[in-house]
This record gives structure tokens, C-alpha cells and sequence, in this order.
């Protein structure tokens, strides 16, 4: 079958129609094409001709207009739009003519930049011009650095070798400062959270450097569809942008379907699993000699839906694909799919990206990724320009997808979210703070950023703390340390584990990140690369290394966290009836405890053991809710008063990113039965990053929304007492929770506030 | 919460202030620096700290023959590469102290002392950054010795001041540095020279063995940084007298070494081994197999050509002799020295030059059995160290490429 007879097979199977909740058919789209430009380099038209661009997209020709006049801009564009041609065709046009200017292009990831640079460099070479493109990153060797920083027109490279690398010697990079005219940040949409906190600090101090050096250059943005491109564009550079966003690009036929695997025990509300229906599906898809990417959210996710289909395609080359693969092996895999070597890949959002693997014909989400963005960019690695695409979401048993599945318009209505960022966050603030004083000293009366009239406030604390020392109206930088080595953009990056196998000789085999070691890679962990089981000998926290030898086990391992929080600062609360909402700024403390061992297959509990690793600790923000002790226990009774917070919590935070739009993995939730703050029974919602990036704010704003969409999907859900699906695991024999929890969401909702917002 | 307090609950901060204040003995910085011989200068763009020393180049420590240097310095000046027709009172001795040991423009050089020949007498000058608003004085003050200057002379410059000192005349937006400066870096003759002969080649090992001079009471360089900010938060002084001379020493230092190396130079010019170093022969040697074959080859037959010891030297050796045609004496060698390396270049010897298929097959196949067997104890360093299979792979090519030779001809 080719895809468009898998497509009618499919809604000719009544067994799989019976699961599918949503069936979106999108029309092809025509292409809407404009002329080149009449003052373009005859040569560059040509050479572009000559690759087969007979026209422009029209909103490659928009981007040219504006941005030869100057103005900064944020093209949205859809994968496979021709979207470097918005940047390359302005950037390259310039600099034939004006040999002197320099461009910067940022990509997120080290993988985009270079992918980036074989397209960039083939067009040069045909140009025939002494254009010299480089790419500068940790991979780049030291004796080709000079020769970039001096005579590079366009030095490719990603944030945090620009923060770590660029900027602190930026005296070496005189010509590119000096000389600065395009500033590309491709994928702007990634920059969101922490990470796009930090890298809109990053360009503050791109900014000043630029503005010490005398350019100014122009931004050129793109971002994938999210709601905001503009304003989210605009908060990364803080400066007024213009937005392209009407696509010219055609598109051949999509699919798009959302699939809730079938209810295997109705009492239980149990639904057959998420990953095994992925791996069905997948292996349909792929047996038919269709090139499919299938998309798991976590790295154990895919490294079982790999195995599963391995073991069910005999004959055919499926790999997986995550973030602790090395690079060459990523590479390989990049490689493979676009010659068409690999048949199928199962990845995480590792490859949501626009790294180029060609275009495919399937995608499989396995579990909603997180956000609509996020989805989006997933089905986007399916659809050819002239033919039909497919791309099917698997629910898996969580709230969220559960309450996507029963309300499939939301994908249809949905808005793609808002991505946001808070550079003003304090800590990120000040390390950036730093890391510019570090660069060139700070005036006294210099703000770091327009609005931020708290400069001289930040630099005075670093003054007394003896990092700055202010004489004769500036700030110098009084520390023997480098501040960037310190401060990684996304969080926990620098303090990667590497994971060594024994098995033969030793062998680095991937790598694990700080937040994830203690769950994924504790002793006796069974840890899954490639398919291949590794037991987990000998973690060494210290040396952030893990040892490991192949093994060939019936189960994998799952970790279970203990978590203490302390509430350093209430900065509002709102008094209702009988329950207090407050957000504020929280001490968070978390310790794995102990894992569980889980059959494959049949997702048995085969035992557990404990766990003996460090406690990790952060400060974050977080909203919280405080009961009245006789409340909740008139409502739910002593005993189990403490089972509905935890539903309560547990609801919650499985809803909330649908108000927050955040990934799932950003919001953590936590119920204790007497806060150490309050001495109430409580329930916290908490960012998960240091610092937070403002999501617990966005909940305790709205925490009506969020409780009547809880409230909605625990009464509709299929179960009867309870499941995974809405309330959470209940156990065997509890009283009915289900009915309990929506009894305390109702009483919520309708309570009313006795005093006024009390600001601390 | 203010910022203040909410900023000491996110983080705390590791730099507190010292617990015990030292002993001040002096009132304030000026009288201090004043007792160590210091003078404010008056510049256009500020006044700033100065200390000068003039010592006659005579003197007991220098012991420098002021005429035998300017003739002596040629050599070295040539094999560094430098215009050989730099003059002694051309030079510029530059040294700096630093507010970090890394790189990076927040990288503040507080102390920076340079040194010159003038007439009979050696000249430092030492210019402090009391404040941090006197950096540009100094450059400014700094920029006229550069331009005047022929050559840096450093330690460890060319990698560490000298990006350094070019950094903070752009930040400060100061032209006219001489980016384009020769620079003659001690470290590299140094190492070329003294290379595991002693525990390192650092600048205080120099003095120790070659100067013969042990500084007492020094403030070691990890330490610099630190003393710096104590000054500037507390105002220790002591320690800023410690830099001073620590920096002062440096410089008089690169002097006194760029007089010896100059003599060691000459000495290897002039084919002198016995005025050298024993220890260091086969490092001048290593050296000479570089930049010049004839003077190699003189010093290594002058070190013996009984290669037991030095294998690496041996190769050299052979490699030169070959180089300069002298094609039986390298075959005598090879074949005295029989090895992996020997064999190889018999077997292309009679390969290429003698068109002797069967004699170099012999030499192949008895290279193979030395990669094949096992028990063979394969004696010298550099056979341990090399690439068996990349060497077989070699081999084996060889040596079908030379039967087929044979077979075409029998």
C-alpha cells in the first residue's frame, strides 16, 4: 500500500475507526508565488534558478522588502515553507555588494547549525564569491578559531557558544562586532522558559556589545506557528518587529487523527496501552514500505517502542533517536533518513527541530507532546508538497490526553500556544548582570535593559557582595572567575553524566542530564539505549559517571521521587470559604527513593528496591493551595483526607498545562498533609525550573479555568471510581475518591471570597 | 522583601568578606607606595603609579657583557624567526599581573612592567593600577614603548599577555597598538632547549638552574589575583609590595635568560657543544633536525652514533643523512639498528633506489615476522608506541606490490 491506500484502508476498518475521536482531512494548498526582487545580484537570481527557485514564495519576497528596509522581523513559516531562503537570499545579496559586513546566524542546537551550513555552503561555492561561511562551536578546533573570528562573513553558530564563547572575548571578534549587519535566530519559538529567558539576557548583551561597537544590525526571526510570534519575537530582542506570517509555500493533502486506544477494563478505566497501539500502528505503517517517524515523550518511551517494533518488522532498519545518543550516531541516523536507508525512526522531540531528514509520509505522536506547538511541529515531519501526509496522535491514559480525547475540538479550535519567557527573572537576571559586567564595566546610571530601572539596584548588591567594584562611575569586574563557564542556558547541561559501558572494553555509550541521573541512572537502573538494555552497575555522583553492561532483562526500571517543599515568600493570597490560594517563591527538595521493576509487555510490578543518591534542591515559584483542616475532613474523613489532595494535585496538575501552555514535564505538583508553612493540609503547583518561568503565576490567575476543566474531565471520564485517566492510581478497596474529589471540586468552585486580595 | 534580601536567600554569595582585617602598618596607599620607591606620573589622561629601577647591565646579579649580548643576540633572533636586524636597545621587556589567571575582557592587568636597554644600564618600569579608572592612563602611558619597540620580548607572552594587553586597548577604545609586533617568547627557545630536563619549564625552574637565583619570600602567582582584591576591598597593601617585586623579578628575569640563551644559541652556531648543557643535547638537537640538516647531523655524530640510548635521535639520524644523499652511511645505520622504522626504509631503499625487488621483499618479510611474532620483544620506545596495524597493513602491501614486481620480471 502507498500512503494514500493506507489512508482509505484505515477509514475502511471498523475496528480502528471505533478508537478515533477526531478525523481532520486539510485540503492541499496552492502555492502563491512573487517575483524576485528587480534590484537582486543577477547572479545570486540566477544561481538560485539554477537550484530549481523559479519564484519566490510570497512571503520570501515580504521578508526580502522588509528587511532590505531595515526593519527587524519574525517570519512564521510551516516545515518545508523555504524558510532559510527568507534569511540566506537578503543576507547573501548584501554581502556581495558589501564585502565588509558580517552576519551572525543562531541556531538552538549544534545539529541545526551544521545541517544549516551544507545548504549555505553549496550556494556559495556555486557563487563563486570569496563569501567565507563558518560555523563556531565546541567542536570547532582551535586552530581554525583565528581564522573565523578575523575573516568569517557568516559565522554559524548556536546561544550557548555565543554566551560562553563569543561575547566574553569579544575583543576578538572586533571585525564581526564592528561590522554586524544580520543577526539570524532561526527556531525563535524554542526560546521559551528558562532557555528563551536566558538567551533573550544573551541579547541584551549582544545588544550592548553591538551598540559599543557601532552596529546595528537587523533581526531576522523565524519561528514555527505558535500564537504570539510577534510579541514572543519581540520580548527576545526587545525591540519592535515586523511580522511575516501569510505562508506562500503549497502543501499536498493532510490527515490528521487523534485515536484513544480502547478501554481493556472498565471497571478500572484502564486503556490498552499508548505505546503498545504506537507500536501497532507504526509497525502497519512501516511494513507497508512507508517512511514514518514515530514520537515518544520520554527516552525510556522510545527506547521500548524501538524494541517493540524491531521485534514485530523483521527485515526492515528502525532506529531510535534521543537526546544522550552521541553525536555521530545522531548523524548517522539524520543521514539514513534522508537517503532512505532507515526505514522508520521512534524519537523523542528531539527531532521535532528542523533538522533535515527528508520529508516523510506518517507521523505517530505517542501521548499529547505537551503543547499544540509542539504537536504541530511533530505532524509537520509528514506531507510532501504534492501528496497526502498522515498524522495520528495516540492518547495515552494521562488526564490531559484523556481530556484531549474526549474533547477532540480542542484540537480543531485550539490557538497554538503562547510561548513566553521572564528575562526579568531574578537569578537569570543576575547572572546575566554579571556576565555583561564581565564583558565591558557597567556605567552607573547604564540600564541592562530599557525598562529595567532596577540595574543600579543589582549592580550595588554586586558591589557589596565584592564581585564589582564601582570606581569613578563604573562597575568593574573584581573576580578571578569567568561567570559563563558558571551558568549554563539550559539548565543542568553542564553537568551532564556520561554513561560508560563495561561490557568489553569501556565504552561511553550516551549521556544523562543532572535532573534526570538520579531517576534514569541509579544503581541496579536498567537503562535502554538503542534498544540495547544496560544494567547500571556503579553510579559515581561525584564524578558524574555511570557504569554499566549490556544485559538482556524481562523488565525495565521506574524511580519514585520524595519531595519536601519550604515556602520562602508569600507574595499574594486570596482567602476563600474554606481554602486560602497564595503564590509565592518556594524551596523545593527531591530525592529518589527507591524504583520499581515493570514487565514489558504486560506492565507487571516484579518488586522494588531502594534508592541511595543526594538530595537536589531548588528555589523556584509555585502557587499553593491551604485547606481548613475540618473542611476536609468533614468531606473525605480522616482517613482518606489525605488520598483527595492528592487527586486534587494530581488533577490539577495534569490540566493545567492546557491554561499554562507549558509542556507537562514544566509544572510539578505536590500535596502534603500539613504544609510546614501553613500547618494546613495543602497542595503546591510549582515550575519545575529554577527560578520559575511564570506558570505558577499564570495558575494561581487561573485557577477557576483550571478547576472547572478538572472538574469536567473527572466527571466525564469513562472509570468508576477513579484511574490514571483522571484522578490518578486509586488503590483497591479506598473509598470512592472519584466522587470525593469532584464533591471538593464543585465546593471550590462555588466558594466565595470572604476578604480581599491580600498582597505581602 | 527588598532585592537585597531576596537576592542573599537565592544564592549566597561565596565571596565574604575576610574575617580577620591583617595588620595596616601604613595609613593609606600613597605613603605605602611611596616607602617602596613609587611616584605618581602626571598623564594626559590621568595620574597613575609608577616604579622605575635602572641596574648597570654589569652588575653582580645581570653578569651581562653588554657588548658580547649585542653580538651574541643574532642567533637567537634567527632561529625565532625575528628580523635579525634588531638591536638590543630595540627591545621591549613586557610583563603583566593579572585580576585572573583565564582569558576573557573581564581580565583587568593591574600591574604592567616592562624593561629596556639604555646605554650600559637595564631599565624597569612598573606601572600600577591603584584604581581601576587608571587603566587608560596606563595604556596611554604604555602605547609610545610599543610603537617604539622592534620586538616584545615575554614569557609566555604570546599566548597569554599579549592578546591580553591588545584586549584592553580595545575596550578601551584606545588606537595605535602594533598589532603586527614581533614577539620573542623565552618559553619557546626554553622548552626547545630544556624540555623534561628539568620538572618544567616555567620561569622561576629557569632561575633556579640556569640564573642560579631562588627567590625568597615570593607571592606565588595563584595567589596574585586574590592579594589584588584584598587590596581593593580591604586595602591590604602588603602583598601589593610582594607583586611589585614579584613582577620586577620577572622581568630582570627574561633579561638575564635572553642573555643565556642568546650565549647557548651562538654556542650552537658555532658548533660549541662542550659550553652546552649535556642534559639539553639531544633537545638542541631535536631543534636543529628542523631548521638546519648540517648542524644536526654535526652535533648528533658530536653526541655519538651508538643509538642505543636515543632511539628517536637515531631516526632523525638516518632520516638526515638520507636527506643530504648520504645514502651508505644511512644504510650502514639502518642495518646496524635493525627495527620496524629500519626495515621500513631498507625495504624502500632497495625498492626505489636499487631496484632490488628480492633484498627489499627480505627486509619486508622480516618486518612482518617482527609484527607477527608475538614473543619478539620489541625492544626501543618508539616501537612500542606505534601503530602495529596501520604498520602491517603497510607491510603487507609492500610486500605483494614487490612480489608481483618479481613475479613480472622472473
Amino acid at each position: 500500500m502507498n500512503i494514500r491506500q493506507l489512508i482509505d484502508y484505515l477509514k475502511n476498518y471498523p475496528s480502528f475507526m471505533e478508537n478515533v475521536k477526531l478525523w481532520i482531512t486539510k485540503e492541499p494548498i496552492e502555492a502563491v508565488y512573487a517575483d524576485y526582487p528587480e534590484n537582486i545580484n543577477p547572479l545570486l537570481k540566477e544561481k538560485y534558478i539554477a537550484k530549481g527557485v523559479q519564484k519566490l514564495y510570497s512571503h520570501q519576497r515580504l521578508a526580502y522588502d522588509h528587511i532590505s528596509h531595515n526593519e527587524d522581523v519574525v517570519i512564521v513559516t510551516p516545515t518545508a515553507s523555504g524558510k532559510t531562503i527568507c534569511y540566506n537570499l537578503p543576507v547573501l545579496n548584501y554581502i556581495i555588494d558589501n564585502p565588509e559586513a558580517r552576519a551572525l546566524y543562531l541556531f538552538p542546537t549544534k545539529a541545526l547549525s551544521q545541517d544549516q551550513m551544507t545548504d549555505l555552503n553549496s550556494l556559495i561555492d556555486q557563487l563563486g564569491k570569496d563569501i567565507k561561511t563558518y560555523t563556531f562551536d565546541g567542536d570547532t578546533p582551535s586552530s581554525a578559531r583565528k581564522a573565523i573570528r578575523e575573516a568569517g562573513h557568516i559565522v554559524v553558530t548556536n546561544p550557548d557558544m555565543l554566551h560562553s564563547g563569543i561575547l566574553p572575548h569579544h575583543t576578538k571578534w572586533v571585525k564581526l562586532f564592528e561590522n554586524l549587519k544580520f543577526i539570524v535566530i532561526d527556531e525563535v519559538h524554542t526560546y521559551r522558559g528558562v532557555f528563551g529567558s536566558h538567551f533573550a539576557n544573551v541579547m541584551r548583551r549582544l545588544k550592548r556589545l553591538c551598540n559599543f561597537y557601532g552596529s546595528n544590525p537587523v533581526f531576522i526571526m523565524c519561528s514555527a506557528t505558535i500564537h504570539n510570534p510577534k510579541s514572543h519575537a519581540e520580548s527576545l530582542i526587545e525591540k519592535s518587529v515586523t511580522l511575516i506570517d501569510k505562508n506562500g509555500a503549497p502543501s499536498g493533502e493532510k490527515h490528521i487523527v487523534i485515536y484513544n486506544p480502547p478501554v481493556v477494563n472498565e471497571q478500572l478505566g484502564i486503556r490498552s496501552s499508548s505505546v503498545k497501539e504506537a507500536a501497532k500502528l507504526g509497525s502497519l505503517i512501516l511494513k507497508n514500505k512507508i517512511p514514518a517517524i514515530i514520537f515518544a515523550r520520554s527516552r525510556m518511551r522510545v527506547e521500548i517502542i524501538t524494541t517493540y517494533l524491531n521485534e514485530q518488522c523483521h527485515g526492515l532498519n528502525i532506529k531510535g533517536y534521543r537526546g544522550g545518543y552521541l553525536p555521530n550516531e545522531r548523524r548517522a541516523i539524520e543521514k539514513g533518513l534522508r537517503d532512505r536507508t532507515i526505514d522508520g525512526v521512534v524519537s523523542t522531540n528531539a527531532l521535532e527541530l528542523g533538522i533535515d531528514i527528508g520529508m516523510l509520509d506518517a507521523v505517530i505522536t505517542t501521548g499529547y507532546p505537551g503543547s499544540f506547538s509542539s504537536m504541530m511541529q511533530q505532524f509537520g515531519r509528514a506531507g510532501r508538497r504534492n501528496d497526502s501526509s498522515l498524522a495520528i496522535m495516540v492518547a495515552t491514559s494521562s488526564p490531559l490526553d484523556q481530556y484531549i480525547a474526549s474533547n477532540p475540538q480542542f484540537i480543531q479550535d485550539a490557538n497554538p500556544e503562547t510561548a513566553s519567557v521572564n528575562p526579568d527573572n531574578l537569578l537569570i537576571l543576575m547572572d546575566h548582570i554579571k556576565c555583561a559586567a564581565f564583558e565591558l564595566p557597567f556605567g552607573e546610571n547604564e540600564k541592562f535593559a530599557e525598562h529595567l530601572s532596577t540595574t543600579s539596584e543589582m549592580l550595588a548588591y554586586l558591589e557589596e557582595m565584592n564581585i564589582l567594584k564601582k570606581t569613578s562611575g563604573k562597575y568593574h569586574w573584581m573576580s578571578d572567575i569567568y561567570p559563563a563557564n558558571d551558568i549554563s542556558l539550559r539548565s543542568a547541561a553542564q553537568e551532564n553524566f556520561v554513561i560508560v559501558d563495561k561490557t568489553k572494553k569501556s565504552k561511553v555509550i550516551g549521556e544523562v542530564d543532572y535532573y534526570a541521573a538520579p531517576e534514569l541512572i541509579h544503581n541496579d537502573a536498567v537503562y535502554i539505549h538503542q534498544g540495547q538494555q544496560y544494567y547500571i552497575d556503579n553510579l559515581d555522583w561525584d564524578r558524574r559517571m555511570a557504569y554499566a553492561h549490556e544485559i538482556d532483562s524481562e523488565y525495565y526500571t521506574d524511580s519514585q521521587t520524595k519531595t519536601d517543599i519550604h515556602v520562602i515568600e508569600a507574595f499574594e493570597t486570596l482567602n476563600k470559604t474554606f481554602f486560602e490560594i497564595s503564590r509565592g517563591e518556594i524551596n523545593v527538595r527531591s530525592k529518589v527513593m527507591m524504583f520499581k521493576k515493570i514487565r514489558f509487555h504486560t506492565h507487571e510490578n516484579l518488586g522494588w528496591a531502594d534508592v541511595n543518591l543526594p538530595e537536589i534542591e531548588m528555589h523556584t515559584s509555585a502557587a499553593w493551595l491551604d485547606f481548613d483542616v475540618d473542611f476536609l475532613e468533614s468531606l473525605a474523613g480522616k482517613e482518606f483526607a489525605g488520598t483527595v489532595l492528592y487527586s486534587l494535585s494530581y488533577i490539577i496538575k495534569n490540566i493545567s498545562p492546557v491554561f499554562t501552555f507549558s509542556d507537562i514535564a514544566d509544572i510539578h505538583s505536590l500535596h502534603q498533609a500539613r504544609s510546614l508553612y501553613s500547618k494546613k493540609p495543602a497542595v503546591f503547583i510549582y515550575d519545575s525550573m529554577p527560578g520559575g518561568v511564570g506558570l505558577s503565576e499564570k495558575i494561581f490567575n487561573s485557577l477557576e479555568d483550571i478547576c472547572a476543566a478538572a472538574l469536567n474531565a473527572v466527571r466525564t471520564c469513562s472509570c468508576a471510581f477513579g484511574c490514571p485517566g483522571c484522578i490518578g492510581p486509586v488503590v483497591d478497596g479506598a473509598s470512592d475518591i472519584k466522587h470525593l474529589t469532584i464533591s471538593l471540586l464543585e465546593k471550590m468552585l462555588s466558594a466565595s471570597q470572604i476578604e480581599g486580595n491580600t498582597v505581602h | 522583601m527588598d532585592l537585597k534580601s531576596k537576592l542573599s536567600i537565592y544564592k549566597s554569595v561565596k565571596n565574604e568578606p575576610s574575617q580577620e582585617k591583617p595588620n595596616q602598618l601604613f595609613a593609606d596607599t600613597a605613603e605605602f607606595l611611596k616607602s617602596i620607591n613609587g611616584e605618581k606620573i602626571i598623564t594626559d589622561c590621568g595620574n597613575v603609579w609608577r616604579f622605575e629601577t635602572r641596574t648597570a647591565c654589569n652588575d653582580k646579579y645581570f653578569g651581562i657583557d653588554i657588548s658580547a649580548l649585542k653580538k651574541n643576540i643574532r642567533p637567537l633572533l634567527s632561529h625565532l624567526n625575528i628580523d635579525e636586524t634588531v638591536e638590543i636597545e630595540d627591545l621591549l621587556f613586557f610583563d603583566l599581573e593579572t585580576t585572573s589567571l583565564s582569558t576573557g575582557s573581564g581580565n583587568y592587568p593591574f600591574l604592567s612592567g616592562i624593561g629596556y636597554i639604555d646605554g650600559e644600564d637595564f631599565i624597569t618600569e612598573q606601572l600600577f593600577m591603584e584604581n581601576y579608572s587608571d587603566e587608560p592612563a596606563i595604556l596611554n602611558y604604555l602605547l609610545d614603548f610599543f610603537c617604539k619597540a622592534k620586538a616584545v620580548v615575554c614569557f609566555n607572552g604570546k599566548t597569554f599577555d599579549i592578546p591580553l594587553i591588545k584586549t584592553r586597548y580595545r575596550i578601551n577604545r584606545i588606537p595605535g597598538f602594533p598589532v603586527k609586533i614581533p614577539i620573542l617568547d623565552l618559553i619557546i627557545p626554553g622548552r626547545r632547549i630544556f624540555k623534561k630536563v628539568w620538572e618544567n619549564c616555567a620561569l622561576q625552574t629557569f632561575e633556579k638552574y640556569i640564573i642560579g637565583f631562588e627567590r625568597i619570600d615570593d607571592i606565588p602567582g595563584w595567589a596574585i589575583p586574590q592579594a589584588f582584591f584584598e587590596f581593593q576591598k580591604e586595602g591590604v597593601l602588603e602583598p601589593i609590595g610582594k607583586i611589585i617585586d614579584h613582577n620586577k623579578y620577572d622581568i630582570i628575569s627574561m633579561y638575564v635568560l635572553m642573555f643565556i640563551f642568546s650565549k647557548i644559541f651562538n654556542a650552537v652556531d658555532n658548533r660549541e657543544y662542550s659550553e652546552l648543557e649535556t642534559k639539553s643535547l639531544s633537545n638542541i638537537a631535536r631543534h636543529l633536525y628542523r631548521v638546519d640538516s648540517e648542524s644536526f647531523l654535526n652535533l648528533a655524530e658530536y653526541l655519538g652514533t651508538e643509538f642505543d640510548k636515543d632511539f628517536s635521535i637515531f631516526e632523525k639520524y638516518s632520516i638526515t643523512l638520507k636527506r643530504c644523499d648520504e645514502w651508505a652511511k644511512a644504510v650502514h645505520y639502518w642495518q646496524k639498528y635493525p627495527s620496524l622504522f629500519s626495515y621500513c626504509e631498507l625495504a624502500k631503499y632497495f625498492e626505489h633506489r636499487e631496484k632490488n625487488y628480492v633484498k627489499a621483499l627480505e627486509y619486508t618479510d622480516a618486518a612482518l615476522l617482527r609484527l607477527n611474532d608475538e614473543s619478539q620483544d620489541i625492544v626501543n620506545s618508539v616501537e612500542r608506541n606505534i601503530n602495529t596495524e596501520k604498520y602491517k597493513t603497510a607491510f603487507e602491501t609492500r610486500k605483494s606490490r614487490l612480489s608481483e614486481k618479481i613475479r613480472r620480471i622472473t
